[in-house]
């Protein structure tokens, strides 16, 4: 299948006092047409900041975003986001890649109508002088994403909302202009897991109805196996492991993933003891040269310590980044 | 029976500038259950479900309206009582340690407090012992909370309680800001902790897999009603009420699961 989105050696890094906290490091990911991959990993370990820096919401002074190029394929021109200008990036935002948040609450402006925040999503990329029927098109969205009485919300204040709804909001703000590609980072961790499963349904719904290519990072593994047709696990800025959702699950091969796995709370395995990982995610500024997860590997030996390990083929889609392999 | 609650209700009110009671909020109504010694009870429920307000009540850092919380079949009041029974774990550990005391200050004042002596006859070796019981006898007790991690702080904030000697620790919500690879690690402490020192523990979460994992026994809440209670295995693989199935059947699960 057509590649939509290729990232590569994608790297970002935010000042801090006089120093440079590299918060992602050389990530290489592509996104089919169509497909839905998942971001998995950690807090600290770059996923949001992988968000960020494909939009280059990453600015000076706060940090920077450098790579090779994170090529985008739009109507079969490909365009380098990497060397566009803010102008042409804001263009870009909002119509073709849109971006939904964590936090519900905080991406809406609680001192205006929610028919008028959605009508400038639109306005911003429709710009023309016909008499449309804004509130119309809002309207559609709004039942596409399942919320009851959509006149009615149209015309309220988004405290007058409880947290799902408002999370519905924000995707149909994201849908409105019939983006080629959605990234959601955390869209569901601030909710009840009653009114989480009602947007992943929603979410399955937009997969398989719109055939929406889709971005969904997360730090639950448990939804993502569900959810996602390839997996990339990240640590400490750096993809550890991608591959198909199925590979990732069954045959997990960087001991980080494997160690993940295990210490996961299950359902069906009450009172048994988890196995948890010793030590914690290092500081991005403290992380040497060699395996950021070294230090906490029961399987590390001198090397890992000393040279980064190469992205390993275990088959065409399965890669690790471990010497093991 | 360490603990019994009978009844309990609780109402919120909020109150006019003139002082006139307008809305209530009917956080709790009727709660009734008892925690057996030993045991660890998890209280599960979604956001205003009552079961942090339930938790408050059970340490006397909320009055119930209506109803009342006995303790080995007495009632109790926390102004009267000297010996601490009941100890309280929070969500978030940067927020319930002091930022301006060391964390060996904050353990030696506990254990002071505990024992009934003045912090300065509290030895180092009695603070370390505590700080064993959770896994951090490497710590260096001059350090101040920022230096350390979440994880680390939430276990600091564990053997402040236990440097009291409870009779209950009550752990309202104390793996939800952490990263699932401490997560496991703070769970796996508090099952050795009631295994090891016999605690009886009330475990307060929204997310039915970690209750489900800790617990002996399950209570569920919704409405700030209880809707289910009973032995762990049997609310979840075989749950009776319609929202107890709704709340396991939302949970994702993973079809590559073995």
């Amino acid at each position: 299948m057509e590649k939509l989105l290729e990232i590569k050696n994608l790297s970002a890094n935010y000042f801090a006092q006089d120093i440079k906290i590299p918060a992602l490091r050389s990530v290489n990911i592509d996104l089919k047409k169509g497909e839905t991959i998942a971001i998995a990993g950690e807090s600290g370990c770059g996923k949001s900041t992988l968000a960020l820096a494909v939009l280059k919401l990453i600015e000076f002074p706060e940090g920077e975003v450098t790579g090779d190029s994170v090529e985008f394929k739009i109507e079969k021109n490909s365009i380098d986001l990497l060397r566009l200008k803010e102008e042409e990036m804001r263009k870009i935002r909002g119509k073709d890649i849109s971006l939904v948040v964590q936090d519900p609450y905080s991406s809406l402006n609680p001192v205006i109508r929610i028919n008028k925040q959605l009508a400038e999503i639109y306005r911003i990329h429709h710009q023309t002088c016909e008499d449309i029927d804004i509130d119309g098109i809002s309207k559609k969205y709004l039942k596409m994403v399942h919320l009851p009485e959509p006149q009615k919300i149209l015309f309220s204040y988004p405290h007058q909302l409880s947290g799902g709804m408002l999370q519905r909001v924000n995707i149909a703000a994201a849908l409105i202009n019939n983006p080629d590609i959605l990234i959601s980072d955390e869209p569901t961790s601030s909710l009840d897991v009653t009114v989480q499963k009602k947007i992943m349904d929603m979410f399955f719904e937009l997969k398989d109805n719109f055939n929406l290519s889709q971005i969904f990072i997360s730090h639950d593994l448990n939804l993502i196996s569900a959810f996602a047709d390839r997996v990339y696990i990240m640590y400490a800025g750096r993809v550890v492991e991608e591959g198909k959702t199925a590979d990732i699950f069954t045959s997990p091969a960087h001991p980080y993933t494997i160690a993940l796995l295990e210490a996961l709370p299950h359902l069906n395995a009450p009172g048994l003891d988890l196995k948890s990982i010793p030590g914690e995610v290092p500081a991005p500024e403290s992380i040497g040269i060699g395996c950021a997860f070294a230090a906490r590997c029961s399987h590390s030996r001198d090397i890992c310590f000393n040279s980064l390990p190469e992205l390993k083929k275990i088959n065409d889609n399965h890669f690790t980044r471990c010497i093991k392999r | 029976m360490i603990l019994e609650a009978k009844n309990i209700y609780k109402t919120y009110f909020s109150e006019t500038f003139l002082g006139r009671r307008s809305d209530r909020v009917k956080a709790l109504s009727g709660i009734n259950f008892s925690v057996k010694k030993g045991e660890i009870l998890g209280l599960v429920g979604e956001s205003g479900s009552g079961k942090s307000t339930l938790g408050r009540i059970i340490c006397g850092l909320d009055k119930p309206t209506g109803g009342e919380v006995k303790w080995s079949g007495k009632k109790w009041s926390p102004k009267k009582s000297k010996k601490c029974s009941a100890q309280m774990i929070f969500q978030n550990p940067a927020g319930s340690l002091n930022p301006k005391l060391t964390v060996g200050y904050a353990l030696r004042e506990a254990l002071a407090a505990g024992a009934g002596l003045r912090p300065g006859r509290i030895k180092n070796d009695k603070i370390r012992n505590i700080l064993s019981k959770v896994g951090l006898e490497k710590i260096n007790i001059k350090n101040y909370p920022y230096q350390f991690s979440g994880g680390q702080q939430q276990r600091i904030a564990i053997a402040r309680a236990l440097a009291l000697k409870p009779e209950l620790l009550v752990c309202d919500e104390p793996v939800s800001a952490l990263d699932i690879s401490i997560q496991a690690q703070v769970i796996n402490l508090i099952k050795k902790i009631n295994k090891e020192e016999g605690l009886t523990i009330i475990f307060i979460a929204h997310d039915i897999e970690a209750v489900n994992i800790v617990s002996h026994n399950i209570i569920v809440m919704n409405k700030g009603k209880i809707v289910e209670k009973g032995p762990a295995g049997q609310i979840v693989g075989n749950p009776e009420n319609d929202y107890t199935k709704k709340l396991i059947s939302a949970v994702p699960v993973n079809p590559y699961y073995k």
